[in-house]
């Protein structure tokens, strides 16, 4: 009963933003609600949105695709190396990489200060679209290049020299047998992605692009019209959804997808021959522009601002705010994901995976909306919590609750029910079961689900700005309000320190990965 | 040539290397159409490459490869798999999960779109499938996929059908009735067809021919009958049913040993090892008198399995009838059937 009361209230608390924003937006009415919709200004967010998820969704494909099918079914030279690196631009956050191509290409940046003595005082702008477009892509692509990666594992080769075996071309049976195969895995894979590209706000509001994270933000900096930018945030949350439900349903019929047993025979690689170099080339290309070019840039800034005598002070102030909320963060989102994962799991019933689906809802809700949504709230209903920790934790557990709910889901479905059953006939009670054999066997789920949000959390930026006590900076906030004044050395030590506990987490993920595949 | 007037599929001295490792050791075939042949062996004798080199999905290192009269494969060319009028039957099935019944089949068609309708539901007709054509392969129970698979594999009238180990995924019940129906479709559609398993029952009960992989190379080949009752070497006779072995000295047509003289299939000479199938004994009880004991007995109900000590220590084992309860420690007589194989002897 005591857990059952719990997961409900966390279930409740993970409603509250997107309540309290539905509640905040109908106090608009329908009419105005319609003509704001309907305005020019709104639309063109909507439209440049849209364009923005449309564009960087088709330009991670055109990379992913080729690069995934060259590092999994060629014979590549190096196809291990270069997998690692092609996935390894996940780790730089978008707001990281519009600082390294503001500071290369931007006024004041690195080229424009080598082109000034020849008489060049104004490079092409980087502003607006094209400089969001390329960072999103370039730091992105890596989520559709790995879901396709994983379309081609799961392939099973005998569909292929079924293919061929029926009079099939190499290259008809690519059209018409493989791309069908992965075609899940590239939509899904595309849904997710540009989820993403929706919800990031770093780069868009350094590169000053008006999509929709952007243009709630700046409702919500200049004006009292606090209604607008909930209802803006609104149809941002209608379109997530709709992606996220659109993914999750196609992942779905992935599964039964798979006809026929058996194993799996290895995959045949396909020769490149005289094209390895073009093959070679074209990876090159991408390594040095998604990873090399971004963090020689940020490690020139380093040693310039070094030379200049930039103190490391507020860098390690930062350092310590941000590992001290991160760590309260992940304490937070694991306990109130134990009830929940727990009742789902062991106890399924419908009202439990309604609790489920409602702790899960932070998924889809991106940073920027969650933010505004508790600072209207704390703003309006309890002044006590406004611009306190307790609300920056809060806000982080709404956004990352789900992920730790996900590797507990994981790892209690791993842990056997006949364990418990064998302790309670054995005379243990319920609960002394759940301290004395659920939860040491769940160890290794709570520290991984602990460490992810930990680490996804020192790197989340829309939060910490909007919800953040005054003054209290993080190294997020500090690269952020850093590039965004183009002081582009101080924000160089924070940025490659990000970067470092960025690659650890993605080395959770895969290691999680890892073990639900095996 | 009988086999050139009416080739199905030839392969000549077939070697397949993987490194070091060779898998296939000179493979010849002769494979006339319109018969089934089944590649019997036990996992790892290299009979699943020998069916992917005849598919073009392995490319060999020597020898060549001819279906229908034409060359496919020789060390300098290879017919790429679309080109070699193969149809294959995967173990696992491999139906485009993206497609349904019709047009899995219809996937290898390459007729005008009236002509290849018609062929599809032909096709479906003759597997049994009509109906069904709608479904998706998730939809189907394994009989039904395994029929899909087949139907596939036939729709573009292959030379040949290749089938790689194609009843493992079905559970023994359902098994046997698939057996015979694939047996039967296949008749049907007068097809040369290769099937891979390492099932003995399987391959003697569906196939006009059997050849016998053994380590990379073909040991035998023949009708289930002569494989049987005249393995052509020893390491078959041990691999196809059960066998007892004694040493022995063959004088021509008759051969002595701990079992007596016996008569032997083919002329021999000089030491032996004389093949003994348990089914061609009979166990008979008998006075205290007689030298053989009874050491150990497996009741089976349609038959029994009964280990017999012989004076020498050697043991026998004897598939006889059940009328008899035989107790441990009983003596009995007993009697060789029939005529036997013998092999030249090997040192030990």
């Amino acid at each position: 009963m005591l857990l059952v009361a719990a997961a409900t209230l966390v279930a409740l608390a993970m409603l509250l933003p997107l309540t309290y924003l539905l509640l905040r937006s109908s106090e608009l009415g329908i009419v105005r609600a319609l003509e704001i919709l309907t305005n020019p200004r709104t639309t063109q967010v909507i439209v440049n949105s849209v364009v923005l998820a449309v564009l960087v969704t088709t330009f991670s494909l055109m990379l992913a695709l080729p690069l995934a099918w060259l590092t999994v079914r060629t014979d590549l030279p190096g196809r291990k190396v270069w997998s690692a690196l092609l996935a390894l631009p996940l780790v730089i956050p978008s707001y990281v990489g519009a600082y390294a191509l503001l500071s290369m290409m931007g006024p004041r940046g690195i080229v424009q200060g080598w082109l000034e003595p020849l008489g060049v005082d104004r490079l092409p702008s980087i502003y607006g679209l094209p400089g969001a477009v390329w960072t999103l892509t370039i730091f992105s692509y890596p989520y559709l290049f790995l879901s396709i990666r994983a379309g081609f594992y799961n392939l099973d080769p005998a569909q292929e020299e079924a293919a061929r075996s029926l009079g099939c071309s190499p290259w008809q049976t690519f059209w018409r047998v493989t791309l069908p195969n992965l075609r899940p895995a590239i939509t899904s894979g595309g849904l997710l992605l540009a989820l993403y590209v929706l919800s990031d706000f770093g780069a868009v509001s350094l590169l000053r692009f008006n999509s929709f994270t952007r243009a709630i933000y700046l409702q919500y900096q200049g004006s009292f019209d606090r209604s607008y930018a909930a209802l803006l945030a609104l149809v941002l949350v209608a379109m997530t959804i709709l992606l996220l439900v659109g993914a999750r349903r196609i992942q779905g019929r992935q599964h039964y997808h798979r006809a026929g047993v058996g194993t799996a025979r290895r995959q045949r690689n396909v020769r490149l021959r005289t094209w390895k170099w073009v093959a070679l080339l074209f990876c090159l290309m991408v390594v040095l522009a998604a990873l090399v070019l971004p963090m020689g840039v940020v490690v020139y800034w380093l040693l310039r601002g070094m030379q200049a005598g930039e103190t490391l002070q507020p860098v390690s102030d930062a350092t310590m705010n941000s590992v001290y909320v991160a760590a309260l963060a992940a304490v937070v989102c694991v306990l109130g994901a134990l009830p929940v994962a727990y009742l789902q799991v062991r106890y399924p019933s419908r009202y439990h995976s309604w609790l489920a689906r409602a702790a899960y809802l932070g998924y889809a809700l991106p940073g920027i909306v969650i933010a505004l949504s508790l600072v209207f709230f704390g703003a309006n209903f309890v002044p006590v919590l406004y611009q306190t920790l307790a609300m920056l934790i809060f806000g982080y557990t709404v956004r990352f609750l789900p992920q730790s709910l996900g590797t507990l889901r994981t790892g209690l479905l791993q842990i056997s029910p006949r364990l418990e059953e064998a302790a309670r006939s054995l005379g243990l009670s319920r609960r002394r079961t759940v301290w004395r054999v659920t939860l040491p066997l769940l160890r290794p789920g709570i520290w991984a689900g602990a460490a992810l949000v930990f680490l996804t959390t020192i790197k989340e930026l829309p939060v910490t700005l909007l919800l953040g006590p005054t003054g209290f900076a993080t190294l997020a906030v500090e690269i952020w309000s850093a590039a965004s004044e183009a002081f582009y050395a101080r924000a160089a030590a924070p940025a490659l320190l990000l970067v470092s506990v960025s690659a650890l987490s993605i080395v959770i993920v895969l290691q999680q990965e890892e073990r639900s595949n095996g | 040539m009988i086999a050139d007037s009416n080739p199905g599929i030839r392969l000549e001295k077939v070697v397949k290397r993987y490194g070091a490792v060779v898998a296939v050791t000179g493979v010849s075939l002769d494979l006339p159409k319109g018969q089934l042949l089944a590649l019997l062996g036990p996992s790892g004798c290299g009979k699943t490459t020998t069916l992917r080199l005849i598919a073009g999905f392995e490319t060999l290192d020597e020898g060549t490869i001819a279906i229908g009269g034409q060359q496919v494969a020789s060390r300098d060319r290879q017919t790429p798999p679309e080109r070699r009028r193969v149809g294959m039957v995967f173990q696992e099935y491999a139906l485009f999960p993206h497609l349904n019944v019709a047009q899995n089949i219809h996937f290898g068609l390459h007729q005008s779109p009236r002509d290849a309708d018609r062929r599809v539901a032909v096709v479906t007709e003759m597997v049994g499938l009509a109906g069904l054509e709608k479904r998706l392969p998730h939809e189907l129970s394994g009989g039904q996929q395994q029929r899909v698979a087949l139907a596939r594999a036939l729709a573009p009238e292959p030379d040949v059908v290749l089938l790689d180990e194609p009843f493992s995924n079905l559970d023994a019940g359902l098994r046997v009735r698939v057996r015979a129906e694939v047996r039967a479709i296949l008749r049907a559609a007068g097809a040369t067809a290769v099937f891979v398993t390492h099932d003995q029952e399987e391959a003697m009960s569906l196939v006009d021919l059997v050849a016998v992989m053994l380590e990379g190379s073909v040991q035998q080949v023949s009708s289930p009958q002569q494989l049987y009752h005249q393995p052509a070497t020893r390491a078959v006779a041990e691999f196809v049913g059960d066998a007892n072995f004694f040493p022995g000295i063959a004088n021509g047509q008759v051969v002595d040993c701990e079992l007596g003289p016996l008569v032997l299939q083919f002329f021999a000479r000089g030491s032996v090892d004389v093949l003994v199938r348990p089914e061609n004994v009979t166990v008979k009880p008998a006075p205290a008198s007689a030298p053989n004991r009874v050491k150990r007995v497996l009741f089976f109900g349609h038959d029994q399995l009964v280990t017999l000590q012989l004076p020498s220590g050697r043991l026998l084992d004897a598939r006889v009838s059940p009328i008899y309860n035989f107790a441990i420690g009983q003596p009995v007589t007993l009697q060789v059937n029939g005529l036997v194989m013998a092999y030249p002897s090997v040192v030990r």
